[in-house]
């Protein structure tokens, strides 16, 4: 996956949501290492400091542990990134939602919608 | 770092004269040889020595062009043009910087005054080869003489012959340095400033006789000498004379790559 | 060994009557790249040569790493100029072995490596290489120092898109992460990213510094666009020369 960069937001929160999606989509299994911050700035082209800060703000949100010996690893609590996948899929669905909505569609509109592109699919 | 500096700087004087001293040498052999052969049938005696010493005067001129021009190169590109960037960056100080370029272009001045010499000797025609023998004659009983001021002399000499050649490479540097003043055309307010030295130094001399004349010092003291004694007098005059002027000119130098180098 | 890396005060250079720096008040910590903006003729490269003692200040101090310019700093310094520095002479070989005799923290393996990935042979003489190999070669050079303050004066200007990001990269990958990297460009979309701190400079003085995620988080925008603006308006002031 490609890192996407866009100029109206801080690079390291971008950088950061990136990391975050890897790991919930299961790219970092839980528990595996991650790669470095040399590593990752230089797959990015970032500056390794602000890589360093998208990782502390991924051991905030809970999805990264920081190990003495073996580096930073993807936490092994299951329900925590369950519950953050929860979260972004509610997100990406609410932002859906309004954006349909602005369309003119109805809730039953949107759930025929959903069932007729499922069929398509 | 002095040593390591002049490592480099030996390094481009053998890359700049590992060609030409040999090919001097070789070209002088060469045309005593043909020379050799014009002389014994074709050419008369007189339009070969004339060539002969229009080839002695070309090794010369051409060894001593090349050389002063490999100082003067060596110091305006190696401190004060781009190659300076990588000179006075390095953690060095300035003085060993320019006693470096200073010991190597004396090196240079050496060797290629050696070269033409030893050159000139092999253009030497084979009927002259007696010349070597009295010469070397001469020496011996120079220095075999029984006075020790004779080898006190030589060693005088030497050392004048030196400092004149350092005093002579450092004008050239304090010029650089003072051209390297000026904002724009720092060539040619090198030349100047050369020209301004030469004159500044002349002027001193005259001065300093004149105003011995004026100041009518007693000179007694030299019409007491002996003839020995005003010899050495003399060499050691003119000796602190290139001293003197070699440590000005290199400390001004000095002074001015520390204080106001601006490389733009 | 100070906390700041550079302490700039008052820092001020004139040539003739034009003053190419005015009066350049700044810090910069260690461990931080930053870039040094601006367009041509800004003092980008005149604060560059300062710091590394080409160019004497006309007032104004400046430290690195707590000392006056000199022997210490030209030590921890790794810099890489606007132009070419060698000799005609010299073959990268050459070069290596005087990194090696004057600066300690010089990894000659690492040269080799690089100028290996990079595809010169450092026993060419550099005299007949194209430019840009020579200029892969100074970058090798200074890049394979392990420096507390590695100055790359326009280390990206007139190359290829291509070659940008291969610079950037050579960069990233080799400097020393507990020194700094000040670099100076006027292309600053394509550094942005690789960038801490940003310095601005207009006609010679200083008139933004600030963390490149302060910058974006407190304008909305990338430092790319805020230069823009910013030097779009210089027409308008007029005057001041």
């Amino acid at each position: 996956m490609d890192w996407i960069l866009t100029d109206d937001r801080p690079i390291w929160m971008q950088l950061s949501e990136q990391m975050a999606r890897r790991i919930v989509a299961g790219q970092y299994a839980p528990g595996s290492k991650l790669p470095s911050v040399r590593e990752l700035a230089a797959d990015a082209g970032v500056n390794p400091n602000t890589m360093q800060r998208a990782l502390s703000q991924l051991e905030s949100d809970g999805l990264a542990v920081a190990n003495r010996t073996a580096g930073r690893t993807v936490t092994e609590d299951t329900a925590a990134i369950e519950a953050i996948r929860h979260r972004m899929a509610r997100q990406v669905i609410g932002e859906f939602l309004s954006a349909v909505r602005a369309l003119g569609y109805t809730r039953e509109d949107i759930i025929k919608l959903l069932k007729e592109e499922e069929n398509h699919e | 770092m002095l040593r390591k500096l002049l490592k480099y700087d030996f390094r481009s004087v053998i890359k700049e004269f590992s060609i030409l001293w040999p090919a001097a040498l070789v070209m002088a052999l060469v045309m005593r040889f043909t020379l050799s052969m014009a002389d014994a049938e074709i050419l008369g005696f007189d339009i070969a020595s004339a060539i002969e010493s229009l080839v002695y005067f070309g090794i010369l001129v051409a060894m001593a062009v090349v050389t002063l021009i490999f100082i003067i190169q060596r110091f305006f590109r190696g401190i004060l043009g781009e190659e300076g960037y990588l000179m006075n960056t390095l953690p060095v100080k300035s003085w060993q910087l320019v006693l470096s370029k200073l010991i190597s272009a004396m090196v240079v001045t050496i060797f290629s005054s050696l070269i033409a010499l030893l050159s000139i000797l092999l253009l030497i025609p084979s009927s002259l080869y007696d010349v070597f023998g009295v010469a070397f004659q001469v020496i011996v009983d120079y220095f075999s003489s029984g006075r020790p001021d004779n080898a006190l002399y030589a060693l005088e000499f030497l050392i004048l012959m030196l400092l004149s050649v350092s005093s002579s490479i450092t004008m050239f540097y304090l010029a650089m340095a003072i051209g390297h003043l000026f904002g724009r055309n720092r060539i040619a307010a090198s030349v100047i400033a050369y020209i301004a030295l030469n004159a500044v130094v002349n002027a001193l001399v005259m001065v300093l006789a004149v105003a011995a004349a004026i100041l009518d010092i007693n000179m007694d003291f030299i019409a007491a000498m002996t003839a020995q004694q005003a010899l050495h007098a003399a060499f050691l005059l003119m000796i602190a004379g290139c001293l003197v002027l070699t440590l000005i000119y290199y400390f001004a130098a000095t002074y001015i790559i520390k204080r106001h180098l601006n490389l733009e | 060994m100070s906390d700041l890396l550079i302490q700039s005060s008052h820092l001020t250079k004139t040539f003739g009557h034009k003053a190419a720096l005015r009066d350049v008040t700044c810090s910069i910590g260690r461990g931080r790249i930053v870039g040094l903006l601006g367009p041509n003729g800004s003092g980008k490269t005149t604060f560059i040569k300062i710091l590394c003692g080409l160019l004497q200040p006309t007032a104004g101090t400046l430290a690195v790493d707590g000392e006056p310019v000199g022997l210490h700093s030209k030590a921890i310094i790794s810099y890489l100029p606007d132009r070419m520095y060698f000799a005609d002479w010299m073959k990268a070989t050459d070069l290596f072995d005087l990194f090696q005799d004057f600066y300690a923290d010089f990894d000659r393996q690492k040269a080799a490596e690089m100028c290996r990935s990079l595809g010169v042979e450092p026993r060419d003489r550099l005299k007949t290489m194209s430019k840009g190999t020579k200029e892969k070669v100074q970058l090798v050079m200074v890049m394979a120092r392990k420096a507390q303050l590695y100055l790359l004066d326009e280390p990206i200007a007139g190359v290829d898109p291509a070659a940008r990001d291969f610079i950037l990269n050579t960069i990233l990958t080799n400097y020393n992460e507990a020194g700094t990297v000040l670099l100076s460009t006027h292309l600053i979309s394509d550094v942005e990213r690789v960038l801490d701190e940003a310095l601005f400079l207009r006609q010679g003085e200083i008139i933004l510094h600030n963390s490149v995620d302060n910058i974006r988080e407190s304008e909305g925008k990338s430092v790319d666009s805020l230069f823009r603006e910013m030097f779009r308006a210089v027409p308008m002031e007029g005057g001041r020369f």
